[in-house]
């Protein structure tokens, strides 16, 4: 089990009224840290200045652009879990987060 | 042979703020149970009961087909697309959210609560175009037999959303017997009962138990055992 004080958050997107309300909903955990972005650049810049723990991937990402995106995102941060999020809201961003950390055996030193 | 999932009313999560009381099928909000998941791309089953003038303010959604099915009283519906409906029981409402849409519901009365079920699927396809429909269910429908209320295709019976699934509803009486026949081959079922208590499949349902039913060979028989017995039959693929 690998322990972490914070859990990183990078969720990328293309709507920014919606990607504004996932990253307040992120940064609405005490122990989470969240950002939104809505291109593939501001991504990829985040991912080089913070190692994030998990990168979520929201809506309007074109289906040609995301094999390239996850590939860039790897080999910038080979650990980073890369997952799609569904709901764009706080009905299911929990318990993807949640799941998410289960099943890479990450917990959060409370 | 096929593969049983059973959720007992009782084992439902619940919420109450007050304002709204939710039991919930699945993990959802701030409650995570990782045996609660989802039933193939049957994520959310939230049994919902809202307080005279209060609701959901206004909030985002996406790549979710979101179905509603009012129970009782009438709720005020807006989004950004430019709906403004009033959404009663007998009627269906399905929110295609695609790449994104923003939308408010509450309840309509300031005097009587309102109740939903509130349902997710995960849709066929991603970033597709947010749609809205609602439609009136014709009563006599689903008087003793099963009534379509949504498919995948817009010129059938019923609403339609992005994803391969089938919803039926049902009202029913004491010894009435029917079957339900899979439209698609590998998708799965789960039959919820609104009301009284059904046998499924050779399982006994109680008011508002699940049953999610994969693996299905044949068809699903169904047997009533109590007066005005409803039941929603929901058939989705078991793969997202």
């Amino acid at each position: 089990m690998k322990v972490i004080d914070t859990l990183h958050i990078l969720a990328i997107g293309r709507n920014p009224a919606i990607m504004a309300v996932v990253e307040r909903l992120l940064n609405s955990h005490e122990h989470w840290k969240g950002l939104s972005v809505t291109s593939n650049a501001a991504a990829l810049s985040a991912i080089e200045q913070t190692p994030y723990n998990i990168v979520l991937l929201c809506a309007g990402i074109p289906a040609a652009e995301e094999d390239t995106l996850r590939q860039a995102l790897l080999q910038r941060q080979p650990q980073v879990i890369i997952a799609q999020h569904y709901g764009g809201g706080s009905g299911l961003l929990e318990s993807e987060v949640r799941g998410l950390l289960a099943a890479h055996n990450i917990s959060l030193s409370l | 042979m096929a593969h049983y999932t059973l959720h007992k009313a009782a084992t439902r999560a619940h919420l109450d703020h007050g304002w709204l009381n939710s039991y919930q099928t699945f993990s959802f909000a701030g409650q995570y149970n990782p045996d609660r998941i989802r039933f193939g791309t049957l994520r959310v089953l939230n049994d919902d009961v809202i307080a005279g003038g209060r609701g959901f303010g206004e909030h985002p959604h996406d790549n979710m087909e979101i179905i509603s099915i009012p129970l009782a009283g009438t709720l005020e519906h807006k989004d950004n697309m430019g709906n403004v409906k009033r959404l009663k029981a007998g009627e269906v409402q399905i929110m295609s959210t695609g790449e994104g849409v923003f939308h408010s519901e509450f309840n309509a009365s300031n005097d009587e609560v309102a109740a939903l079920l509130q349902i997710w699927v995960f849709p066929k396809t991603l970033n597709g175009k947010p749609r809205y429909e609602q439609i009136t269910l014709d009563p006599s429908g689903s008087q003793r037999k099963l009534q379509q209320i949504l498919s995948p295709f817009p010129d059938d019976d019923g609403a339609w959303i992005q994803q391969d699934a089938w919803f039926h509803l049902g009202h029913f009486e004491p010894g009435d017997t029917t079957h339900y026949t899979l439209h698609k081959k590998d998708n799965g079922l789960y039959a919820f009962v609104i009301s009284g208590s059904f046998t499924v499949d050779g399982q006994l349902l109680e008011v508002r138990d699940g049953l999610g039913i994969a693996e299905i060979s044949g068809d699903i028989a169904l047997q009533a055992h109590t007066p005005a017995a409803t039941i929603l039959l929901m058939e989705i693929p078991m793969d997202i």
